[in-house]
């Protein structure tokens, strides 16, 4: 079967490749997840900065991915920083979207008590609406890695490395098993990543009904 | 910031103007409240009364007046400890999903910087307090509560750090009529125990009538009336009062009299008289009857003229007489009185002390005309 003979005689490849490209989702989400909380904190706070910002990583997102990747190129060149900022930019609006949603999302009534009971602002915001939050920002983190496994596999056309490597080498050697497993891996990585974050979720949803 | 026993809160002048809106949402209004009173905030929704509340803990900012909160103005205080000092009770609770029951009421007190040796013994006192068993409550979340459970969590938190004020705003709206008024009198037993200076906002007269001590009418953001209940009650011909008081004031007057004021004076013989020597009294009788007082002047029963007729004259009082039962103190309200007479078919109550010993009768003309309002 030549699926199974190419994982083993490649598997230090796959392995590489594997790791490279978890270690392109995981740099990007590194500074995307902070950065998305925190404009999504503010965005909360302010209308006008929740609309302009909301614009601006909308309008980013609606460029397609390659195209994004390209324009990076002049400034960042090929390879691992212009793949970096690209998903930095895409992986952003999930992240924030969703903390500024779910801060919004809370029942007036909770921060109405919390304020009239002389709690400070920033004690509001850790004790009572981050933690209340925490189902929706997660439900964003967990969109916004997913979107970074799939962008990962394109930034391989600029030379960034990662799983993509195999399907675009596999379309250009004409290498119907390399695109396979290319595509395999990189599918299996996506569902692997979205279940184990979808049971981080449910765990921490489930603690509140004592 | 400390607080002492109780509080006044003055306002003065206070007008507020929300953004958009030409007419003023509270308009130059100027209140007392008394430290250790119930002061009941009422009026139709959008008179101005939730506004005005919030206004005391600066949740809402006056556009221009003064508030005095123990001589200082809020104006110049830290809003949050302004709001630290005041307990603080909403219709909706917003009690803290998250947050188990304990850590809900500790809120203020970690605020303020309590350690958890002091909290905890507090937590559990409150709870009782509020009539919550702490062993069974302490660890379980908002969500597994009753909303009357729930309403009573609130109060809790609000009391925790023992504010001297307490701001209420519609705090038993939410709940069916047999929880509001349990919780009702439990806040009254609870403010005879704590003597907060307390503001309350309502909607619903009858809770008005029963909780408080002064009840401010607010209509259209001014200030109409600010009196007791029963002067409310007596006012109930001014159009606006009476809308808000209803058809049934005349009635609800009733609880503000006690039977004691309407009493009047009755015969009375003693348990050896044969009947033949009571007749004279029988027919004079307002009422109907007379009452049999033992030598310490204790009611022992009551004749009626029909039982009289219907025995021979030589057999004594006390044998043919009706034992007493059916009795009121002079401190019971003129409604209950009248209750009582509608339950027991009767036409008058009679009226003792504590011990006993008669003070006289209370008749259904005397509840339906007898009552002098002040």
């Amino acid at each position: 079967m030549p699926f199974m003979d190419f994982v083993v005689d490649r598997i230090d490849q796959i392995l590489y490749l594997t790791g490279q490209h978890l270690a392109l989702i995981l740099s990007a989400m590194a500074v995307s997840i902070p950065l998305g909380l925190c404009l999504g904190i503010m965005a909360s706070y302010s209308r006008w900065f929740r609309a302009v910002v909301l614009y601006l990583v909308d309008l980013v997102t609606t460029i397609p991915s390659l195209a994004l990747f390209g324009l990076l190129i002049p400034w960042f060149g090929l390879g691992f920083p212009p793949a970096v900022i690209g998903l930095i930019l895409y992986t952003q609006l999930p992240v924030m979207r969703n903390t500024c949603e779910g801060i919004a999302s809370i029942d007036p009534s909770v921060l109405e008590a919390a304020r009239g009971m002389g709690m400070r602002e920033l004690r509001i915001l850790y004790r009572i609406k981050l933690p209340l939050a925490t189902a929706t920002i997660l439900a964003g983190i967990r969109v916004s890695v997913v979107i970074g496994v799939g962008l990962t596999t394109i930034a391989a056309y600029i030379g960034s490395g990662g799983l993509g490597e195999f399907i675009l080498r596999g379309i250009a050697r004409s290498d119907a098993t390399m695109v396979l497993v290319g595509a395999s891996l990189v599918s299996v990585l996506a569902i692997v990543v979205d279940t184990v974050l979808k049971r981080a979720e449910v765990r921490w949803s489930s603690r509140r009904a004592r | 910031m400390v607080f002492a026993e109780g509080q006044v809160i003055r306002l003065e002048g206070v007008t507020k103007f929300f953004s958009g809106r030409s007419v003023p949402a509270v308009d130059q209004l100027s209140l007392e409240i008394a430290s250790g009173e119930v002061c009941v905030l009422i009026g139709a929704s959008g008179c101005g009364k939730s506004t005005t509340l919030k206004m005391i803990n600066r949740l809402i900012e006056p556009s221009s007046g003064v508030i005095q909160v123990d001589g200082q103005d809020t104006a110049r205080l830290d809003p949050i400890e302004l709001r630290q000092g005041m307990g603080y009770v909403i219709q909706e609770i917003g009690l803290f999903p998250h947050m188990t029951i304990a850590e809900n009421i500790a809120t203020v007190p970690r605020e303020r910087g309590w350690t958890s040796e002091k909290i905890r013994p507090r937590v559990d006192e409150l709870l009782s307090l509020v009539g919550l068993d702490p062993g069974e409550f302490r660890d379980r979340m908002p969500a597994s509560l009753s909303g009357g459970q729930r309403q009573r969590v609130g109060v809790a938190r609000a009391l925790a750090a023992d504010p001297p004020v307490l701001l209420m705003d519609e705090p038993f709206g939410a709940v069916d009529p047999v929880t509001r008024a349990h919780l009702q009198n439990e806040f009254l037993r609870l403010q005879i125990q704590m003597n907060k200076t307390v503001l309350f906002v309502t909607h619903d007269m009858d809770e008005a009538m029963k909780l408080a001590d002064r009840i401010a009418i607010l209509h259209q953001g001014r200030l109409i009336l600010h009196a007791s209940p029963r002067k409310i009650l007596g006012q109930a011909s001014d159009p606006l009062i009476a809308d808000l008081v209803g058809e049934d004031q005349a009635l609800k007057r009733l609880r503000f009299v006690q039977v004691g004021e309407i009493v009047r004076r009755v015969p009375t013989v003693s348990p050896g008289t044969p009947l033949g020597g009571v007749h004279q009294l029988l027919s004079e009788s307002r009422s109907g009857q007379v009452y049999v007082l033992d030598s310490a002047g204790c009611l022992l029963g009551t004749l009626s003229r029909d039982r009289a007729a219907s025995q021979p004259s030589e057999r004594l009082v006390d044998e043919v007489m009706t034992p007493a039962d059916n009795l009121i103190t002079p401190n019971t309200s003129a409604f209950e009185a009248l209750c009582r007479i509608l339950r027991h078919e009767a036409s008058a109550v009679a009226v003792t002390t504590e011990a006993g010993v008669l003070v006289g009768e209370v008749s259904f003309e005397q509840i339906l005309w007898g009552q002098k309002i002040s």
